[in-house]
C-alpha cells in the first residue's frame, strides 16, 4: 500500500513515515498543503493522511481541493483539537475518519487499513480466495490453519491484489503502491516476489492464486477455478 | 414612589399654609364687621345732658336683639371700675367682658376673649352739651363658631381639592415618566435580547442623552466578545502546540524498554489534563453573546460523520428530530454535547441507535422545554458507575475509560446552560439511554 503523509512537523512526520515503512507501507511525505495536494494529484496512492493544521493552507482545504479534482482516496485527518466541531467540519469536507493527536500508531494503522479495505469495497477485514485467508488487521495470511510467514513486501503485494480481485494489475502500477518515489523501477524485483508468493501460498501449484497475464500484468481471479 | 411621597409632603406644608392664611383673612373681615357693629351702637347711641347714655329699643342689627344669635354688644361706663351700662337683648345671661387694660381712648382692640369669643372693644370719651365727659367701651363680640365654621368648610374644599390636584399630578407624573423613560425601557428590551443571543449589540433608535451610553454598552459588549474570543483562541493554540510535542513523545516512547509504560501512562494522564482543560475552558456555558444553535442541524451533521467513521459497524440510526430547534447557547457546546453522546452511543451500540428531540415540558423534570434522548442497543453501564461518572468533572485523570471526559464535559456544559442530564437504562433498545433537558 502506498500511503501519502501530510505533516508539517518534522519530527512527527517522519516518525509517522518510519512507522509505516516498517510495516511494508510505501511512505510519501509532504511538509505543506501545496506539496501535499501536488503528490496525492501525481501519485498512485491508496490513502492520505492529512494534518489539519498546516502552513500555507488547512488540512481541510487541502482535502475540499482533492474532492473537488475527484480524488477519492481515503483520508484520515489528524487534528490536535479535539472539539467536535472540527471534528464534524473536516468530515463534512470530505475526510473519512479522524485521530485526536496524541494517537496511538497501532490506532492509525488500523484506521487506515480500514479505510483502504473500504474503500476496496471490502466490507470485512479478512480477504479470502480459497483456502488463503488474509487479515488486514493483524497482517497475517493463513493457508487452510497454517500461518504463512511472508515478507513485509511479499505480504504488501498480496494485500494488493487481494484488494483489487478480478483486476488486471500491471508491474508499473505494483510497484507504484508498493514502493516510494525513490524506488528504481527498471528492477524485477516485483516478479521475484511474485515467484516466492506462489511458492509460499499455492505450493502444490493446484490453486493458482496469482495469474500472469502476458504483457499486461498480474491478476487474483475473484473465485478459485 | 419617593416622588409620591414628596408629594404628599408637599401638599400637607400648602394645606396648613393656606387654612393660616384663610383662618388670618377670616378674622380681618370678622374685625371689619364688628367695627361695623361698633359705628352703628355709637351712632344709635344717645348721651343725654346728664351724661347718661341711652340706647334705642330697636337696633339697627336683627342679630343683636335675637338671644343667643352669636352677635352680642355690650357698653361699659369706665370709672374705677368698669360698669355694664348697656348690653343688647342677645346677650341675656353673659357676663361682663373683660377690657384689655392697655385700652386707651380714641383705640380699639381686637381679640380672641377667655369665653370663647371674638370681641372688639372701642374706647370712646363721650362730651355732653352740659360738657359732661363719660368715657365709654362700646364692645361687640361674636363667636368663635363664625369663623371656626368657615375654616371648615374651607379646609373640606381645599382637601378635596387638594387630593384630586394629587391624583392628578400623579397621574401625569406617572404618564410623563413612562414617556420619558421609553428609551431606556427599549434598551433593556435590547439588552436582554443580546443576552438571549437574539442581537449582537445595542442598535436601536435611542434618545440623543442615551445614544452615548448606547455606544459606551456596544463598545463593552465587542470588548468582552473579543477578550472571550481571544482567551478561547489562546486556549485552542495553546493546546495545539502541546498535541504535536505529545504525539511526538509517544512516538518516541515506542522505542523505549524499560521506561515504555510509565512515560506512555503520563503522556495520555497529560493528553487527558489536555483535553479536559480545554474543553471545560472552551466551552461558554450561560454566557449567549453570539446567538442560538440549531441542536437538529447540529444532530443531522453529527450523524453524518459518524456515519462515515462507523461504517463498518452498519448502525441504523433511528432519528426523530424537529426541522429545526433552537438553544440558546453557543454551536460549539452543542456540538460537545451531542457529538460526545452519540460518539459513546455509536461505539458501545450493537447496531441500533435512536435519537429523539421533544419539544414538550415534562413536568416530571421540572420546567424543560427542550429534551434530547439518545438510546443504544449496547451493554449499558451499570447503576454504580453511571452515578460516579455523573458525579465527576473536577479531575480529568480519575474519569473512567470510554466514558470519561466526554462525558464528564457533557454533564458540566449541561449544568452551565441550566440544563440537566439523565442516565438510565434505555427502554425501547436495551441498553444505555442519555436524556439531556434544556430550560
Amino acid at each position: 500500500m502506498r500511503i501519502l503523509v501530510v505533516e508539517d512537523e518534522n519530527i512527527l512526520c517522519q516518525q509517522i513515515q518510519h512507522f509505516f515503512a516498517d510495516k511494508g507501507y510505501a511512505v510519501d511525505v509532504a511538509n505543506t498543503g501545496k506539496d501535499g495536494l501536488f503528490m496525492a494529484t501525481e501519485y498512485p496512492i491508496d490513502a492520505a493522511v492529512v494534518d489539519i493544521g498546516l502552513p500555507d493552507f488547512s488540512g481541510i482545504e487541502l482535502i475540499r481541493q482533492l474532492r473537488k479534482k475527484d480524488i477519492k482516496v481515503p483520508i484520515l485527518i489528524l487534528t490536535a483539537r479535539s472539539r467536535w466541531q472540527e471534528k464534524v467540519e473536516g468530515l463534512e469536507a470530505g475526510a473519512d475518519d479522524y485521530l485526536v493527536k496524541p494517537f496511538h500508531y497501532e490506532e492509525l494503522q488500523a484506521r487506515l487499513n480500514a479505510l483502504i479495505r473500504r474503500s476496496a469495497g471490502l466490507a470485512h477485514p479478512v480477504l479470502k480466495f480459497g483456502q488463503i485467508e488474509l487479515d488486514t488487521v493483524a497482517q497475517e495470511v493463513l493457508l487452510g490453519n497454517e500461518k504463512l510467514e511472508l515478507t513485509a513486501y511479499e505480504y504488501k503485494v498480496l494485500e494488493y491484489l487481494m484488494l483489487h480481485k478480478g483486476e488486471v494489475i500491471s508491474k508499473a502500477v505494483l510497484t507504484d503502491h508498493i514502493y516510494d518515489e525513490d524506488f528504481e523501477r527498471d528492477s524485477n524485483v516485483i516478479e521475484v516476489f511474485i515467484g516466492r508468493l506462489r511458492k509460499k501460498i499455492d505450493p502444490d501449484g493446484t490453486l493458482k492464486p496469482i495469474e500472469t497475464l502476458r504483457g499486461r500484468g498480474y491478476r487474483v481471479p475473484i473465485n478459485p477455478e | 414612589m419617593s416622588t409620591a411621597l414628596v408629594l404628599v409632603a408637599f401638599f400637607a406644608i400648602v394645606a396648613f399654609v393656606l387654612e393660616r392664611s384663610f383662618r388670618e383673612s377670616a378674622e380681618q373681615t370678622l374685625k371689619e364687621k364688628l367695627q361695623v357693629q361698633i359705628y352703628a351702637l355709637l351712632s344709635a347711641a344717645d348721651l343725654k345732658d346728664s351724661g347718661e347714655l341711652t340706647m334705642p329699643p330697636n337696633l339697627p342689627e336683627p342679630r343683636l336683639t335675637n338671644p343667643g344669635s352669636g352677635l352680642y354688644g355690650f357698653i361699659q361706663l369706665i370709672r374705677k371700675t368698669p360698669t355694664l351700662i348697656w348690653h343688647s337683648p342677645s346677650a341675656i345671661g353673659l357676663g361682663q367682658p373683660t377690657i384689655p387694660p392697655d385700652l386707651s381712648p380714641g383705640h380699639s382692640v381686637f381679640l380672641l376673649d377667655d369665653q370663647g369669643r371674638y370681641a372688639l372693644h372701642y374706647n370712646v370719651i363721650w362730651s355732653s352739651r352740659r360738657h359732661v365727659e363719660r368715657e365709654f367701651v362700646f364692645t361687640v363680640t361674636e363667636d368663635i363658631e363664625f369663623v371656626g365654621n368657615q375654616v371648615q368648610q374651607f379646609r373640606a374644599s381645599l382637601s378635596l381639592w387638594l387630593l384630586v390636584i394629587g391624583f392628578c399630578l400623579i397621574l401625569i407624573q406617572f404618564l410623563v415618566l413612562r414617556w420619558s423613560l421609553k428609551p431606556l425601557r427599549i434598551m433593556v428590551k435590547d439588552l436582554a435580547a443580546i443576552e438571549k443571543g437574539e442581537k449582537n449589540r445595542l442598535d436601536g433608535v435611542y434618545s440623543t442623552e442615551l445614544q452615548g451610553l448606547a455606544e459606551n454598552l456596544n463598545t463593552l459588549i465587542n470588548s468582552a466578545r473579543t477578550h472571550l474570543e481571544r482567551y478561547r483562541n489562546t486556549l485552542a493554540d495553546l493546546a495545539h502546540s502541546l498535541k504535536t510535542p505529545l504525539a511526538i513523545l509517544r512516538g518516541c516512547s515506542e522505542s523505549f524498554i524499560d521506561n515504555k509504560e510509565t512515560v506512555q501512562e503520563q503522556i495520555n494522564r497529560m493528553n487527558d489534563i489536555v483535553d479536559y482543560q480545554l474543553q471545560r475552558a472552551a466551552a461558554k456555558g450561560e454566557q449567549k453573546i453570539t446567538g442560538g444553535a440549531d441542536l437538529s442541524a447540529v444532530i443531522t451533521k453529527i450523524i453524518s460523520s459518524l456515519k462515515k467513521v462507523y461504517l463498518d459497524k452498519h448502525i441504523v440510526f433511528s432519528v426523530s428530530v424537529p426541522p429545526s430547534c433552537l438553544i440558546y447557547c453557543e454551536e460549539g457546546d452543542l456540538y460537545e454535547i451531542a457529538g460526545n453522546l452519540l460518539d459513546n452511543a455509536c461505539k458501545w451500540c450493537q447496531g441500533k441507535v435512536n435519537v429523539n428531540i421533544s419539544l414538550k415540558n415534562n413536568k416530571a423534570n421540572g420546567d424543560f422545554s427542550v429534551m434530547l434522548q439518545i438510546d443504544d442497543d449496547g451493554a449499558g453501564i451499570p447503576e454504580g458507575k453511571l452515578r460516579e461518572i455523573l458525579k465527576r468533572g473536577v479531575r480529568a485523570d480519575e474519569n473512567i475509560h470510554g466514558h470519561g471526559i466526554g462525558m464528564a464535559v457533557v454533564n458540566e456544559l449541561v449544568g452551565l446552560l441550566g440544563g440537566k442530564l439523565l442516565g438510565l437504562k434505555s427502554k425501547v433498545l436495551g441498553g444505555m439511554c442519555w436524556r439531556v433537558y434544556w430550560p
